[in-house]
């Protein structure tokens, strides 16, 4: 998979390597700190989605690279394997996310805004464990698996 | 000169992705808040943020990208990676100028008439630069590495 003569991998990485963090900290916050839960409740579920799927399309441009390239190095072997545990791990937590949006409860500072009831108050606590879980696991894959593709190019 | 490096590798790849998504998504904001006049109001604080954000990203990845060029002069022959140069700096100046601009236009906010039109035309314009210089070096850049 190619766009303009060069691999589409390299290009969509940079999405991946931007949104998988960023997706991990909101989230970590939606959970963890419950004043700002109004605000972060859609941008934590919308870049924790966005975050997914830059990782599955970053994993399958990475698969067809390889094909191209023909190489199998122990460096791109290592960058393979940790980016196989991040793609299982980014979609747990958008859609874990996608469900705290849904039932998470909240209270607003927004004047004429109205407070949140939880949905399914026996998911609020497994939601709220999860979360930090997850976003810990993402952000500790996403820099394995971004060293090993650098160190497999640059190193 | 000091060789930017992060854990033994160059910085300068690095920090590309943070400009190659900021820049853009700041020039994109830009282009909301100058043309969109029901969203100037609540773009206002984001798309400051986003200028900045973008900029600070663009001129990170210049500096990275210059500390890495001395590192290994050997790449200064490649036409390729003198294209990329050539391409970045001025992106990097376009850069400075949609940051102050763009400060300015959030600055000067609340101002109608004859400001609001120049700082909104000066905007999109410097926006447009920045999305398209940003594509352009780029693909020079990934040219370098991939091509």
């Amino acid at each position: 998979m190619s766009i303009n003569g060069l691999p589409l991998h390299p290009l969509v990485v940079h999405a991946a390597v931007v949104f998988a963090p960023l997706a991990a900290v909101s989230a970590g916050l939606y959970a963890l700190v419950t004043r700002w839960r109004w605000l972060l409740r859609t941008p934590t579920a919308v870049i924790a989605v966005l975050a997914a799927l830059a990782t599955q399309v970053a994993a399958m441009t990475g698969d067809s690279l390889k094909e191209t390239l023909g190489i199998d190095t122990s460096a791109v072997e290592n960058h393979e394997m940790w980016a196989g545990r991040l793609q299982a791990a980014v979609w747990v937590l958008a859609a874990v996310a996608v469900v705290a949006w849904w039932v998470m409860p909240h209270e607003t500072p927004v004047e004429g805004a109205e407070d949140r009831e939880a949905r399914v108050p026996a998911l609020v606590t497994p939601v709220v464990v999860l979360l930090p879980v997850l976003a810990v696991a993402v952000l500790v894959l996403v820099v394995f698996t971004g060293d090993a593709g650098a160190r497999a190019v640059w190193g | 000169m000091t060789v930017m490096e992060f854990n033994g590798l160059p910085l300068h790849p690095l920090v590309v992705h943070t400009a190659v998504i900021f820049g853009p998504l700041a020039a994109l904001t830009a282009l909301a808040y100058a043309a969109l006049p029901r969203w100037r109001d609540r773009l206002r604080w984001p798309m400051l943020a986003m200028v900045l954000l973008g900029s600070g990203a663009i001129l990170a990845a210049y500096f990275t990208g210059t500390s890495f060029l001395n590192s290994r002069p050997e790449l200064k022959a490649l036409d390729s990676v003198q294209l990329h140069r050539s391409r970045a700096l001025k992106l990097t100046w376009v850069t400075v100028g949609f940051a102050v601009v763009g400060v300015a236009a959030a600055w000067l906010h609340g101002r109608d008439g004859v400001v609001r039109l120049a700082l909104n035309a000066l905007l999109g314009a410097v926006a447009i630069g920045v999305l398209v210089l940003a594509a352009l070096t780029g693909d020079a850049g990934a040219r370098a590495v991939w091509g």
